[in-house]
């Protein structure tokens, strides 16, 4: 922990990483709050995986077909949007079964990147590191990227909180309070593709699905409004992405993945915390 | 002016008729409870009320305009089985949503909105509840909740769906009073298994399965509905005006 302090003075690498963990974990919380009461986590889980297909063209057009200017970051999230877009339209709006439109954009998206990988020099390591994460590659250009990622987001999901809950426990009374339930469904998809791209810059889009639901669900066991709840997964999204990258640096763990592990050793932690401080208190419904 | 007048309305999910015509006029500040079996089509006719169903055939008006026009004015309070139990949220949240659209294109509630949250509490003797745990009420305090968020909007027309399922007796003597005291203000109308019970209390009982019969209660002075249940079912009594198809109590 003493070297990845002195470190952490030194090398630029270190301190993008840090700054990535913290920042991103505001969106985090926030987003993660509304995915797990909404019970969207597939929904995030088939988003990240499609991303791979954005990430894999936009390297193979950077790389391949000269054009400097994309990075893959532009890539995924122009992927998400699209994701989130089409699953709305499919299922909102189409009527479509959700799981069928999840597995296909989920499976199409990973398919369309690996072709276009599979095409492109030096592939292997990218792959890797898109699959499970590399925060300590996130470069200065991305930072400031996620960061406007991340302000967009939070204002968004903060902005329009009363009707994004309003919708969440009931749209059929929302839709009648005149509230576009449509709009607002489609609305949180969009935030929770970008939120998914965020993250996967720190874990890679196999494991973002953790970070986007464990933080939000040991929230729950100590909050009861949705507001609270955001503000604790925020906080301990924080613990978990600079505990996780602090206790990987030494001993030279892949960070995304010593992340994930932190968030769920918490999380079965609070499972016990939560249900201690449930004894001894009146079951709910007593008193009437 | 009647408030709800539904012309010969016909509706249908994928060709399987549930109602068919069906003509119904209930006035202002009247107190109307919806009866039927299960299956009858309570709950279709209460959604064509509130314009959620189109109907396939004939006209729906609410205030005097097509349903989804009128829902600023309409309170509706849904079967509380629906909402997730883990949600995290609190009695005052769950009344405020009750302020969205009709208050206005603003996402932030305003000092004025939580006032009228507080008094509709205090209208369902819920008054200071508003900091506690949705998920920490019994059944019956939760519906409580869910008419506060009905009435929190100043509704001149109350719908209720089954507001008196998975609530216990005392508790469901307590909601009619309610209802019954906020039928001074508004005119409300409700689903319930319950019609015995409710007859002493409603200005008129709709009979559903199928089709739909209006009997006014001062008119309920010969059968039973027993058949209309098929079981023992002797509290409310009407002439037996209304052996139209679909409405056979033979």
């Amino acid at each position: 922990m003493r070297e990845f302090m002195s470190d952490l003075a030194r090398y630029e690498f270190l301190q993008l990483a840090l700054l990535t963990g913290v920042l991103v974990s505001v969106a985090c919380g926030i987003v993660g709050a509304y995915v797990t009461i909404r019970r969207i986590v597939g929904v995030a889980g088939a988003i990240a995986h499609c991303t791979l297909g954005g990430m894999g063209a936009a390297l193979y057009l950077q790389r391949e077909a000269g054009w400097s200017f994309v990075t893959p970051l532009h890539g995924a999230v122009f992927a998400a949007l699209l994701a989130a877009i089409l699953i709305a339209l499919l299922t909102t709006y189409g009527g479509q079964r959700e799981d069928t439109v999840l597995g296909a954009i989920w499976a199409v998206g990973m398919a369309i990147g690996v072709l276009f990988l599979s095409r492109t020099r030096g592939y292997t390591q990218d792959l890797m590191s898109y699959l499970f994460g590399n925060i300590l590659m996130v470069r200065r250009e991305d930072v400031w990227l996620i960061a406007g990622l991340d302000a967009v987001v939070v204002a968004v999901s903060l902005g329009f909180f009363n009707r994004l809950q309003a919708v969440s426990f009931d749209e059929e009374f929302a839709r009648l309070r005149g509230v576009r339930v449509g709009v607002y469904t489609t609305l949180l998809l969009c935030l929770t593709a970008l939120t998914v791209v965020l993250l996967a810059q720190i874990v890679g889009i196999v494991m973002v699905i953790a970070l986007l639901s464990l933080p939000a669900a040991i929230a729950a066991r100590f909050t009861w409004r949705l507001a609270h709840m955001m503000v604790l997964a925020t906080a301990v999204s924080m613990v978990c992405t600079v505990g996780g990258l602090a206790a990987s640096y030494r001993p030279n763990l892949p960070a995304g993945a010593t992340i994930i592990l932190l968030a769920g050793m918490l999380y079965l932690l609070s499972l016990g915390a939560g249900s201690l401080r449930r004894r001894g208190r009146p079951s709910p419904g007593a008193g009437e | 002016m009647d408030q709800i007048v539904l012309e010969d309305v016909s509706f249908g999910y994928t060709g399987e008729p549930v109602l068919t015509d069906v003509n119904l006029r209930i006035g202002e500040r009247e107190i109307v409870v919806i009866v039927g079996p299960n299956g009858s089509g309570k709950t279709t006719l209460l959604k064509l009320m509130l314009g959620l169903l189109k109907p396939g055939s004939g006209t729906v008006q609410v205030l005097g305009q097509p349903p989804e026009r009128a829902r600023a004015a309409i309170g509706y309070v849904p079967q509380q089985t629906r909402h997730d139990p883990q949600f995290p949220v609190g009695v005052m949240d769950v009344v405020l949503m009750g302020r969205l659209g009709a208050a206005g294109a603003r996402g932030w509630y305003s000092a004025a909105d939580r006032a009228a949250a507080e008094a509709a509490l205090a209208d369902v003797d819920l008054a200071g509840a508003g900091a506690r745990p949705f998920a920490a009420l019994s059944g019956g305090q939760r519906q409580r909740v869910l008419i506060a968020r009905a009435l929190v909007s100043a509704p001149r027309l109350l719908l209720l769906d089954e507001p008196t399922s998975s609530v216990d007796q005392s508790t469901v003597q307590r909601l009619y009073r309610v209802l019954k005291a906020l039928s001074e203000r508004m005119t409300v109308v409700f689903v319930s298994h319950d019609v015995g019970v409710v007859s002493s209390m409603v200005t008129s009982v709709v009979c559903v399965n199928r089709t739909v019969t209006l009997h006014p209660t001062s008119a309920l002075t010969g059968q039973t509905l027993a058949a209309l249940y098929g079981g023992d079912m002797t509290l409310v009594r009407h002439d037996h005006r209304c052996a139209e198809a679909g409405h056979d109590h033979a």
